[in-house]
């Protein structure tokens, strides 16, 4: 294996990870939930993730219906995540990008793309992260550093406690997200080194971030949490001379690959464990 | 029709009527017939204007009639051979086919009487356009040579450059009634023996006619034939095959053509200009860093201008809106058919740029400039803004000649996309597109392989040049030997 | 068939995709007024007609809501008014708070910029009278002069009154008076519960945006522009 495979791998944990969460990350109204909750929610998905693929990599090899309960999880997890994230990013290509659509259209159009995607060798689908993953990143480093200069920091220092309620909401809702797509990656990334896995997540993470950051920033936890797609809006109020009286544009590029990416990999791990548990478990010939 | 004997026999008489046979109603076969050595009768055939006649006057004729005391039986042939030809290459020969093979690529057949077997000499002599630069390739720096016609010429252009025994260049024939000389070319001990092994398997596969220039061989053995994108390189300069070679790529030179192919084929080397390394390394950078870009505008602009003044007005500034908005009043074409239409227009102005006489050039720049530029849009026929994007997009194409394809048909595909569905059909397609490319391969070596490669190698010889001191390995086409370059 | 079903898949494809309006076909709206009364609601546009580019026109509309008033506008408009590039949006004295919360609701219902900025006015009619030359590049212009001269007119895009709003806060906009002829900026003023109490002039204006802690210079100058 060209050692290039695995690090390709590092771009596709943080692709996937950042998924959807660009276009709608859970906000509650409090920046203390938000902001720890974030945090929080992060690290339980990383904690757990690293401590199933500790554990992977001791067990050779596992007992028959144990890969079974295995596969059967990892496919009903990719395929949860897929939906979820497709159903997203179809509701923002239809009411932003697309305007007057049905919804039907992008999720259709966008399915078939993934699934196309899908359907290429795992080298193609690294290729594709790595090369994604670094317009999706320079495009989000561009339009938060055009969003400085609108960024209120007192709307980042006014620290209002975390509630319980909306913390744990915050919390599960990005961690139980960030934990859908960890199974699937510890599934196609066996062979992976665990570092790659950390700098997946820091890159990830620090992509999710920069997203907050900016959104709570702009608008403040309380106006931020009455929108649909707030960081859409966030960037849509930052502008550069007059050549740029909107940045959104952007965004139109960062969440078409981030979720192209998350969808493309949770189809192709659902095809591959299900492929497994048929061929090797369920009608294996003895 | 008489059966055609397969070998000689021992009779002249019979032999010359063979050939008569094979070469029916031919007028430009030529049999001299004379008699050496006291009594030995013998026939000289070959094929008027592909021989070189003071060869076969010097080196056969003069010392065969000056020839004493031979043999007269079977060994007379033997004798000649070893003995009196001046010639460089003779070749003994008892196979009909052969032979005729041979005088069909300019040799000379020897038929004497009483011997079973026969001479083939080497007197090509036939006329080749000479060394000359290529015309699409051009440079500022660097050699001017260029291939002709002639594969075994250009085959001895690869061999002055590549002074090394490592170089090898075995023949084939491809093509039932043409027969054409093929050369396939490689380095021993850098060439991807998967891939050459490949590459002679699809050859062998290859069942056609004829094959009159290179790019039958390509299409017949191109992974994706019909692709946008190119699957094996082509070339006119043998400097550059030279450099494909050391980086462990194998060659076809075929006769007939002064186009090179060059295989496996990498998506990078569309960017790259054959003076690249022949001029300072940051010059070449940003020219290869500009042929990305303009690449990528050239099939973008339309669509993205197209996507932003019809689906998403609220990216423009107000000042530019209004701009284009008042440019565009009057004009009764939808922008999507506007942009169409232009890009139609100088597609036809490109390739009658190829074909017209060039005495009819200034004439056509005119009338192009002119008609299509001022006057339409004084008649508000079309918008001053969309021929300008139309006319940049086309411009930035022409800077990527080796993707003139892809270009072409990505610019519509695009703009199509970006009218019906905005921006999301562009960057639907855009992806539709990169997938595509990322997943290519030219046999068996992946076309983006750069990209599994760590980061700072990606950048020595892809996205920049970097200078030859830094320059230490070689792509990763092959593995067998990576070192370029020691220290 | 995969070939086939691309084949029928195609056109069907595209007869979703025609939603695409041509620049030319559309009004550019760059300033909006609203004022109410007893009669109703009144909607007032200053858009820019592009066989005349240099003289902004006026069009108003009256309704019961806003959202009635928009319709009955575009029955005296040839094209679509785009709100896309408004810059700002007037609010006469008198508006009660029913009508404001109806007019943030409009703007964000037609996606218009959340950035534009809010100013308010005696009355909006020698605004939007066909003599007055005054577009909502003009009046976003005038915003950042007054904010660089005397440091207020700024903090006040459409999301950050409405965060205020959320958060029960009072605030203060910009305050326009004067005729057709001078219209000029004469202070803030200022709202409490989303209704207007009083105006005060600039330099106690100056004052009361330090006091309040939204005279920062920087955020302005970007957001004017």
């Amino acid at each position: 294996m060209i050692a290039g495979d695995s690090k390709s791998f590092i771009y596709l944990i943080a692709a996937v990870l950042i998924g959807e969460s660009v276009i709608s990350h859970p906000l509650t109204g409090n920046i203390g939930n938000d902001l720890l909750g974030t945090f929080c929610g992060l690290i339980f998905a990383a904690a757990v993730t690293f401590i199933l693929k500790w554990r992977t990599d001791k067990i050779k090899s596992p007992r028959l219906y144990v890969q079974a309960v295995g596969l059967t999880a990892v496919a009903i997890f990719s395929l949860l995540s897929f939906i979820i994230c497709i159903m997203r990013f179809s509701e923002y290509a239809a009411r932003v990008m697309l305007d007057i659509t049905s919804v039907v259209l992008p999720l259709l159009s966008f399915g078939a793309l993934a699934v196309f995607a899908a359907t290429k060798a795992t080298k193609t689908l690294l290729k594709l992260s790595a090369v994604l993953f670094f317009l999706s990143a320079a495009s989000l480093i561009l339009t938060f550093a055009f969003s400085v200069p609108f960024i209120e920091t007192k709307y980042l220092l006014i620290y209002k406690a975390p509630e319980a309620e909306g913390f744990l909401y915050s919390f599960f809702r990005v961690g139980g997200t960030a934990l859908l797509v960890s199974l699937p990656l510890l599934f196609i990334g066996k062979e992976v080194k665990l570092s790659r896995f950390v700098w997946g997540f820091i890159l990830g993470g620090g992509g999710i971030a920069l997203c907050l950051i900016n959104t709570l920033g702009i608008f403040g936890a309380e106006f931020a949490a009455t929108l649909n797609f707030p960081y859409s809006y966030a960037v849509s109020t930052a502008s550069v001379g007059k050549i740029f009286s909107r940045m959104d544009v952007f965004l139109y590029c960062v969440c078409f690959f981030t979720c192209l990416i998350k969808c493309s990999v949770c189809v192709s791990t659902a095809q591959k464990a299900l492929k497994k548990l048929g061929s090797e478990i369920l009608f294996r010939k003895n | 029709m008489n059966r055609l004997e397969d070998f000689f026999v021992g009779r002249l008489r019979d032999n010359i009527n063979i050939i008569k046979t094979l070469f029916d109603k031919d007028s430009v076969i030529r049999f001299r017939n004379f008699s050496f050595c006291g009594g030995i009768e013998a026939c000289l055939i070959y094929f008027d204007g592909m021989v070189n006649v003071d060869l076969i006057n010097d080196s056969i004729m003069r010392p065969l009639v000056l020839a004493r005391n031979l043999p007269r039986d079977e060994s007379t042939v033997e004798y000649v051979y070893k003995n009196l030809l001046y010639a460089g290459e003779v070749k003994l020969v008892g196979e009909v086919q052969t032979a005729a093979s041979s005088m069909l690529y300019g040799d000379t057949l020897l038929l004497i009487d009483g011997c079973k077997t026969a001479l083939i000499i080497n007197t090509k002599g036939w006329r080749t356009r000479g060394i000359s630069e290529p015309e699409n390739e051009r440079v500022l720096e660097g050699p001017r040579e260029g291939f002709d016609e002639a594969a075994m010429f250009n085959a001895a252009m690869l061999r002055r450059r590549l002074k090394t025994p490592d170089f090898c260049a075995e023949m084939t024939n491809i093509g039932r009634r043409t027969n054409t000389l093929v050369f396939i070319c490689y380095l021993k001990s850098l060439v991807n023996r998967e891939v050459l092994r490949e590459l002679k398997s699809r050859i062998s596969k290859i069942d056609i006619d004829a094959v009159l220039d290179s790019n039958y061989i390509t299409e017949l053995i191109s992974d994706r034939p019909s692709s946008f994108f190119k699957n094996v390189g082509k070339t006119e300069r043998p400097d550059v095959v030279c450099a494909q070679l050391l980086e462990g790529r194998v060659a076809l030179i075929v006769d007939g053509t002064p186009m090179v192919i060059t295989l496996p084929y990498l998506f990078s080397e569309n960017f790259q200009s054959d003076e690249d390394y022949y001029i300072n390394h940051g010059l070449a950078s940003a020219g290869r860093l500009l042929r990305m870009l303009c690449f990528f505008l050239s099939f973008s602009a339309p669509a993205v201008f197209i996507a932003l003044t019809t689906f998403h007005f609220e990216f423009l500034p107000s000042a530019f809106a209004l701009t284009v908005a008042k440019a565009r009043e009057g004009v009764p074409f939808s922008t999507l058919t506007e942009a169409l239409a232009l890009t139609v227009v100088f597609e036809i102005l490109r390739e009658t740029g190829i074909r017209m006489p060039q005495s009819v050039g200034h004439a056509l720049s005119i009338v192009g400039g002119l008609v299509v530029g001022q006057a339409a849009v004084e008649a508000r026929i079309i918008s001053a803004p969309m021929l300008i994007i139309v006319a940049l997009s086309g411009i930035c194409g022409l800077t990527v000649p080796r993707l003139k394809t892809a270009v072409f048909f990505m610019r519509f595909i695009m703009i199509l996309a970006a009218g019906l569905f905005g921006l999301y059909g562009y960057i639907f397609m855009l992806l539709v597109f990169l997938i595509y490319l990322l997943g290519m391969t030219s046999f068996g070596v992946d076309s983006t392989i750069s990209l599994l490669s760590s980061f700072g190698r990606r950048f020595k010889d892809v996205f920049r040049r970097t200078g030859w001191r830094n320059m230490k390995t070689r792509p990763e086409i092959q593995n067998n030997d990576r070192v370029r370059k020691n220290g | 068939m995969v070939k086939k079903l691309l084949i029928i898949l195609f056109p069907l494809i595209i007869l979703c995709g025609c939603t695409a309006t041509e620049p030319n076909d559309k009004y550019l709206v760059s300033l909006m007024g609203v004022e109410g009364s007893s009669a109703g609601v009144g909607l007032y546009y200053k858009y820019t007609d592009l066989a005349d580019a240099s003289l902004p026109k006026s069009v108003s509309g009256k309704g019961e809501s806003l959202f009635e008033a928009a319709e009955n506008i575009n029955l005296f408009l040839d094209k679509m008014p785009a709100l896309s590039h408004c810059e700002a949006v007037v609010l006469a004295e008198g508006i009660d708070k029913a009508l404001f919360y109806e007019t943030v609701y409009f703007c964000r219902k037609n996606e218009l910029p959340l950035k534009l900025r809010l100013a308010a006015a005696k009355d909006i009619k020698p605004i939007f009278a066909e003599e007055n030359t005054v577009s909502g590049v003009d009046v976003s212009g005038m915003l950042k002069l007054a904010y660089s001269t005397y440091g207020f007119g700024g903090h006040t895009a459409l999301y950050e009154i409405e965060t205020a709003i959320n958060i029960g806060k009072d605030f203060a906009l910009p305050y326009f008076e004067g005729g057709v002829e001078n219209l000029k900026l004469g202070g803030l003023g200022l709202y409490k519960n989303c209704t207007f109490v009083k105006k005060i002039g600039i330099n106690e204006s100056g004052t009361y945006a330090k006091d309040n802690n939204i005279s920062g210079e920087k955020n302005f100058d970007r957001r004017g522009q």
